[in-house]
């Protein structure tokens, strides 16, 4: 962090800086009022069942309360208060969300970084998840619009913005995010699932993706430890760099067909590279999640829209003391 | 040609039938001992018959049908009773209706029509083959593995796919047993058939709790229902659907609740929750305190348990606690209520609609509770029993995983675990029974 984060700094930024529309544009006009909000106000204070009547005066409170870290939450069916607590209310919507954090991948960092540290090299793993979870969510689920935003530190928030999901029940939300699950128990077992026969697009979406990334970083070495010979395993390793659109059948063509050796790589290339999602962030329909656009505490960055995943890096994202030159 | 509701589909509109008392309750009748005699019966209209005769076996069908619903509509376990037979009657009318088009039909009914799309229908929509694009002749048949379950040969159309909309069908897209190509689940009726016999199971539920009302509010309804009810009433209390300790081979005055280790998984949670939150959902209550009766508390020591775990009681004294709440405890010993000696419900029902600690609690806290359990056991040992579990609780296999953990637990092994009280036998036979300890070294 550059300097120290003032109350005059968080307040000058939500007078002058914060982009109300486009945060607006995510969130939605109706129903405004009936929005849970949550901050982490003065010295590490968390404040939550709060709402506001309009956007002038969630403003006003962003600016007078000195907010460290700002969150937005589900839509109720009255406005959440101290009297009116999102316990006792009743929940109507809320956006289908996704975490991805660089710190859920430490069993399998092999690069010396772990817990919020991140180097070029490991954040590609959360880069190739987002990218993962983007194409599945619109080739498979037919979901027309993912917007990705950094949370501020070590991840990624991915919102799902077709509005079909923002009614989606626990079970529904559910059954989305056990699709995508390949690893379970993944901070201690990490017991790897087989990958379906019927599932044929995600299936086919893991080879060209996920093995991919596996195979450019993998040496001869690493593949004879599966059981792969010499001579295979020199062959892909100097292979794989040249395919240009590589796909499930440039993989079933470069590996070799015998189930045990398959089924040791598939579950090596899911352990080390598959994306690890923060479950409860999606299941949780009560949960509140960082604001986009808002600022946070810890780093002073801003949490901006991300244009293209692929070439995101933290450090980019400017820090709310950038935006005020 | 449009394609009409088939007619065993019970929750089709009847339309305009008419039927007078005596019939119908006779109609009634013969559903019922139908069931009770597990015997799962198709109806369509054979060549032979005409319009009247066939009118006439409709009527039958669905009037004895609309009179159990109301029959059972008063009480939650006569409900879950009938939902469970008539769901096994769908399931069976459904896998071996001999028209594809019908099945679909009725899926359109279950999911909305705009929710469901035959493969043709979605090639065109499009412009794909999506038998050719993603090159399903690869995936091996399963109609040879079903012949052998049990409906046998008569099952068809098990291999034919069809599309739903992915979030009706969560359970499907949970366990990957879905090829998913923009929103639409494609399907084989295999991998399907579990979820459309839970849909329809959940719709006739709702439909029969709405009827609960119609029954209540009209006096001479209710005694046209009474015959059948009491009847239904007597059944439930004749037939152990369920294993009753005393039968098992558990000492008589044996005081299984004092020993918390014989408790299967969904009990110790229930009792886990209502010790840290001090109350429980209603069916939650029920499972617990039939459990405990078959567990030997006698209603007194039941009585005293709730008023000590509840948050009910604030300031409450015990004698005024048991004049308040204590209907529910008398009508789980059969004290009142129609005086049946109700059992636990199965592992099925559980699952459908009251605890099943493996269908119901997150995994990850499934796998954290059994490492906490386990910490001074074999690590690896453990964790490969986590990651079975883990296995089969995503492919729904709950029984089955209940059945891994008792095995972990004890070392002996129960493939699928049926019944709260078949576990709690089992695990009783296995640490205090030692005749057949004994004979399980011989072994
Ligand atoms: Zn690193």
């Amino acid at each position: 962090m550059n300097e120290k984060l003032t109350d005059e700094i968080l307040a000058k930024y939500y007078v002058e800086k914060f982009p109300m529309d486009y945060f607006m544009s995510f969130v939605g006009l109706s129903n405004f009022q009936n929005r849970e909000f949550g901050f982490v106000v003065g010295d590490n204070r968390f404040v939550r069942n709060i709402s506001f009547s309009n956007t002038d005066k969630l403003k006003d409170f962003m600016v007078q309360n000195s907010v460290q870290h700002a969150y937005v939450g589900a839509v109720y069916d009255k406005p959440p208060s101290r009297e009116n607590p999102i316990q006792r209310i009743k929940w109507k919507a809320r956006e289908f969300i996704y975490d991805i954090d660089i710190d859920e991948y430490d069993l399998v960092r092999t690069c010396g970084c772990h817990g919020d540290v991140y180097c070029k090299d490991c954040w590609s793993l959360v880069q190739e998840a987002a990218s993962f979870i983007d194409k599945t969510m619109k080739e498979d689920f037919g979901f027309k619009e993912v917007i990705w935003f950094f949370s501020g530190r070590r991840g990624v928030h991915g919102w799902v913005m077709d509005k079909i999901t923002h009614d989606f029940d626990q079970a529904q939300r559910v059954a989305i995010l056990n699709y995508l699950t390949f690893i379970h128990d993944e901070k201690r077992s990490q017991s790897i699932e087989e990958i379906p026969n019927e599932a044929k697009p995600l299936r086919n979406r893991i080879y060209a993706l996920v093995a991919k990334a596996y195979l450019d970083r993998a040496t001869p070495e690493s593949l004879k430890e599966l059981g792969i010979s010499t001579r295979k395993a020199n062959e892909i390793v100097a292979r794989i760099k040249t395919f240009e659109n590589f796909d499930h059948n440039d993989y079933n063509i470069l590996i070799p067909n015998d189930t045990i050796i398959r089924r040791k790589l598939s579950s090596e290339f899911i352990l080390q590279r598959y994306p690890r999602i923060d479950r409860k962030v999606t299941m949780d329909t009560r949960r509140v999640s960082r604001m986009p656009y808002s600022i946070h505490g810890k780093t002073g960055q801003i949490a901006i829209v991300i244009k293209d995943i692929d070439n995101f890096y933290p450090d980019s994202a400017p820090t709310v003391w950038d935006t005020m030159m | 040609m449009s394609i009409e509701i088939p007619d065993w589909y019970v929750l089709k509109d009847p339309g305009e039938i008419s039927v007078d008392v005596d019939n119908w309750n006779r109609f009634a009748d013969t559903r019922l001992q139908r069931f009770i005699d597990e015997d799962l019966w198709s109806i369509s209209k054979p060549s032979w018959m005409d319009d009247d005769e066939w009118y006439l076996t409709k009527v039958e069908e669905m009037g004895g049908h609309l009179l159990l619903r109301l029959a059972v509509s008063k009480d939650p376990r006569l409900t879950s009773w009938l939902v469970e037979v008539e769901g096994d009657l769908f399931e069976f009318r459904f896998v071996s209706s001999p028209s594809f088009d019908q099945k679909i039909k009725v899926l359109e009914e279950l999911y909305e029509k705009e929710n469901v799309k035959t493969i043709q229908e979605i090639d065109k929509l499009f412009k794909i083959n999506i038998y050719k694009h993603f090159n399903l002749a690869d995936v091996p048949f399963k109609s040879s593995r079903y012949s052998k379950s049990k409906f046998g040969s008569l099952v068809k159309d098990l291999d034919r796919r069809i599309a739903v909309k992915f979030h009706k069908i969560p359970s499907v897209v949970s366990a990957k047993k879905v090829l998913l190509f923009n929103g639409w689940g494609i399907v084989r009726l295999a991998d399907i058939r579990l979820a459309v016999k839970r849909e329809f199971e959940k719709q006739l539920k709702i439909i029969i709790e709405k009827s609960k009302d119609l029954v209540e509010a009209n006096k001479s309804l209710d005694n046209t229902v009474k015959p059948i009810r009491d009847k239904i009433t007597e059944i439930a209390r004749k037939t152990k659907l369920s294993s009753d300790l005393s039968t098992l081979g558990i000492g008589e005055g044996e005081e299984i609740f004092s020993k918390p280790e014989l408790f299967p998984p969904c009990i110790l949670e229930l009792l886990g929750i209502l010790r840290s939150k001090g109350h429980l959902s209603h069916v939650e209550n029920w499972q617990l305190g039939t459990f405990l009766k078959k567990a030997g508390m006698t209603i007194e020591d039941q009585q005293r348990f709730w008023y000590n775990n509840s948050v009910d009681n604030v300031g409450m004294s015990f004698d005024e606690f048991v004049r308040r709440v204590g209907y529910q405890i008398k009508h789980i010993y059969g004290e009142v209520g129609g005086g049946i000696d109700y059992s636990p419900p199965s592992c099925k029902t559980c699952i459908n609609g009251y605890f099943c600690y493996w269908a119901h609690k997150k995994l990850e806290d499934i796998s954290e509770d059994i490492k906490t359990l386990m910490k001074d056991r074999d690590q690896k040992v453990v964790d490969r029993a986590i990651e079975d579990i883990s296995r089969l609780i995503i492919n729904q296999r709950f029984q089955e995983a209940c059945g891994r953990y008792f095995r972990l637990l004890t070392g002996w092994q129960i493939r699928r675990v049926l019944h709260m009280l078949s576990y709690t036998t089992k695990a009783y036979k296995r640490f205090y029974t030692k005749k057949d300890q004994k004979k399980d070294k011989e072994k």
